[in-house]
């Protein structure tokens, strides 16, 4: 009985160790499990687990390559149920981004709808973060998990929403990277996760009203989460307007992925 | 011209297609087991070659149905359908709104109601099984319509709901809010109409339905 516990505790005593083996994948952090749920700023306060996410948003230039390697989901082929007429017009052709190439080829991807996002997603092994995953990984500031704390970190992001779409969104490479290293949340494009469906905004908790119900005025009544933190809240409200086939002019999204192996905190141990 | 006589055989007829009607309708649950099951019709087009751009068939997802049989959505072209999202264990929206459903399909004349496939798809593939559903049916008395229930994976229903514009999100206490819409589709599985909301006019989904059966 008792031996049997000395090869448990010693995989216990490895498991540091063994998931540190576990590498990064390129062109992602770690997002290590919220403590807090709460600070993910979401409709549900279920917690997080750890994941990985994508650094930047995925880019024109990335997002050429998916279409060159599945035809389906070039423009002149895509189908109209997963994507709506809008899908990559900004660029010139199914496989040409244009005159503007090389401001297009850094700048992230827009114009793709929630089924050709998830499609990317797939085509690289990986899926779209989760609504909750996107907002933990969206409220930490530079310095902090919780940007709530810094002051103007809030301001800042309300400052970009209260800007005009630019024509083509800013390269990635200038966006700066927050506490987990992840670059570009704020200030650049909205994006797509994976769950955006679940947002009830719109729908009253008794599940009786429809989808398509009051965006902006009383429909956030029947929603959870913190009311102060009114970024969140347009966030929410986008989401809750969006079908899955639109295809909109500042709306990209980026890639997350499971971990193969959990880290165990050492301090729980 | 002989009008009295034209009368009298007017009045024969109308008054035996009346008792024909009347020996029907007395008879409920003959009524419902005397309509042709639904998998015995066979859709005039069911291999429907190509489908429009916007058909729901083009999903190529895999579900379970009540009989543990593995189905894709496509199977369900050649006949129009109507199609709702809801969980077994919901209390209170999803039989309202199955409810709903029986009512348009009551709506629609024996002949058109027969073609009308329902199909319920559950947002809680974790909880609802083959099993749970078929007692579900049989409970709530819904062999005589034809229901199918399907049962995917969470990507799956995800993908579905985005489609039919159905949001839903689980509660910590096992519940799940969503919304209620109830869609009909075409033989080549694309939305002709939606009831949005329980309490939305049923005539143009009735009349959708009835423009397709027939």
């Amino acid at each position: 009985m008792r031996a049997a516990v000395y090869p448990l505790l010693l995989a216990l005593a490895l498991a540091p160790w063994v998931s540190a083996q576990e590498p990064v994948p390129a062109g992602m952090v770690l997002i290590p499990a919220a403590s807090d749920p709460a600070q993910t700023a979401q409709p549900t306060p279920e917690p997080v687990g750890a994941f990985y996410l994508d650094i930047y948003p995925v880019t024109n230039g990335e997002y050429l390559e998916f279409v060159r390697a599945n035809p389906a989901w070039q423009r002149s082929n895509v189908k109209r149920l997963m994507a709506d007429a809008r899908y990559l017009q900004h660029w010139a052709g199914d496989l040409e981004l244009g005159a503007a190439a090389e401001e297009l080829n850094r700048a992230p991807v827009t114009h793709v709808s929630w089924f050709a996002a998830r499609a990317y997603a797939a085509w690289k092994g990986a899926r779209l973060p989760t609504l909750a995953e996107w907002e933990l990984a969206a409220a930490a500031s530079a310095t902090q998990p919780n940007g709530d704390k810094e002051p103007g970190f809030r301001e800042r992001i309300l400052a970009w929403y209260a800007r005009p779409t630019p024509p083509i969104p800013a390269s990635v490479d200038l966006t700066e990277e927050n506490y987990y290293g992840v670059r570009g949340m704020h200030g650049l494009v909205w994006e797509w996760v994976g769950d955006f469906n679940s947002d009830l905004m719109g729908i009253d908790s008794r599940g009786g009203a429809s989808g398509d119900g009051p965006l902006f005025c009383g429909g956030g009544g029947a929603v959870d989460g913190d009311r102060t933190d009114y970024a969140a809240f347009m966030r929410r409200a986008l989401r809750g307007s969006l079908k899955g086939s639109y295809c909109l002019t500042s709306l990209g999204f980026r890639c997350a992925r499971e971990l193969t192996a959990v880290p165990i905190n050492p301090s729980q141990l | 011209m002989n009008t009295p006589r034209f009368f009298l055989f007017a009045f024969l007829t109308s008054a035996l297609a009346m008792s024909a009607f009347i020996s029907t309708a007395a008879e409920p649950t003959d009524r419902c087991c005397a309509l042709t099951p639904l998998d015995a019709i066979a859709p005039a087009d069911a291999a429907v070659t190509t489908l429009p751009d916007k058909s729901l068939y083009l999903l190529d997802s895999s579900w379970k149905n009540q009989h543990d049989q593995t189905v894709k959505l496509a199977d369900y072209s050649g006949r129009p359908v109507i199609i709702l999202m809801g969980y077994l264990g919901c209390q209170t929206a999803c039989p309202l709104l199955l409810n709903k459903a029986e009512t348009l399909l009551a709506e629609l004349p024996e002949k058109d109601r027969s073609q009308v496939k329902p199909i319920f798809v559950s947002f809680d593939p974790a909880h609802d099984t083959p099993t749970s559903a078929t007692a579900y049916i049989a409970e709530r008395g819904l062999e005589c319509s034809g229901w199918d229930i399907l049962m995917g994976t969470p990507d799956s229903v995800r993908e579905l709901a985005a489609i039919l514009g159905i949001r839903y999100q689980a509660q910590a206490d096992g519940n799940i809010f969503h919304s209620n819409i109830i869609s009909v589709l075409d033989d080549s599985g694309v939305i002709r109409a939606q009831l949005l909301n329980l309490s939305d006019e049923p005539r143009p989904v009735v009349e959708a339905l009835k423009g397709l059966t027939r």
